[in-house]
């Protein structure tokens, strides 16, 4: 009898249970199994989720409305390099990770949330930097995302940061595994 | 439980795996761990709870002591 096994949805991770087993027991050779690959792409992702934040206290042109698109949809495919580059660890529940797994995805949640806690007060200044400049008449949400562009840079830090840590931290894989 | 720099845990899970013909990725399905995690074990990057060091020497067939240890294994032993 053929049993067509269920793929599992974990909604709250916002991942599947066969993009986490196909990604754990992936042996195909890849340039982020290297932690110098890892590190220059967390070191990237970090850069433009800075610069998505800043640009809003650029002044205004059309060019920076369409950069702004280009940073977001950047960044957004950096974030799903990030999650398959860390194998898919951060965003994994815990039954489909073994204890060492488990270990690391944890530690590294800890590092990025009291990360997150500097970050966001980075974010409270540049909100009111933002304020600040509206005062003083120049318009920074002529661009098409806006004030939105700092909203999103926020929660792309969040969801991302977890990953990024792992990133960091994962030690380079052997190149051969038997 | 992850390694600490200040004690380290030795042990000889890669000789006992040989010595009975076994893969990484056997040894791994045999006490229901990721196949990596075992290369990190052999390698001394990560040391086992007590639930699978009991697990590891019930497959290698030895006694949890004679597989880790917070001493280094003599070569050949």
């Amino acid at each position: 009898m053929n049993e067509k096994k269920r793929n599992r949805i974990f909604w709250l991770e916002g991942i599947t249970e066969r993009t986490v087993l196909n990604s754990l027991n992936d042996r195909t050779p890849s340039r982020f199994r290297q932690q110098a690959a890892r590190r220059r792409l967390v070191v990237t992702m970090a850069v433009l989720i800075f610069a998505l934040a800043v640009q809003i206290l650029l002044p205004t042109t059309k060019l920076q409305s369409y950069i702004e698109f280009a940073l977001l949809a950047v960044v957004i495919i950096l974030y799903f390099v990030l999650r398959k580059a860390v194998r898919h660890i951060a965003d994994a529940p815990n039954e489909l990770l073994d204890e060492r797994q488990i270990a690391v995805r944890d530690a590294a949640f800890t590092v990025a949330y009291r990360l997150l806690a500097v970050a966001f007060t980075g974010y409270v200044l540049l909100y009111v930097a933002h304020d600040g400049l509206r005062d003083l008449s120049v318009d920074s949400d002529r661009t098409a995302l806006g004030f939105m562009s700092l909203l999103i840079s926020a929660a792309m830090l969040a969801g991302s940061l977890p990953a990024m840590v792992l990133a960091w931290n994962l030690p380079s894989e052997p190149a051969v595994e038997d | 439980m992850s390694r600490s720099k200040e004690d380290p845990v030795f042990n000889c899970v890669e000789e006992l795996r040989l010595q009975q013909g076994l893969s990484r990725q056997q040894l791994a399905d045999a006490v229901g761990v990721h196949y990596q995690t075992i290369g990190y074990l052999e390698r001394g990057e990560y040391s086992p709870s007590l639930l699978l060091a009991l697990k590891i020497a019930e497959v290698l067939d030895a006694e949890v002591g004679e597989i880790f240890s917070i001493k280094p294994f003599r070569k050949g032993k």
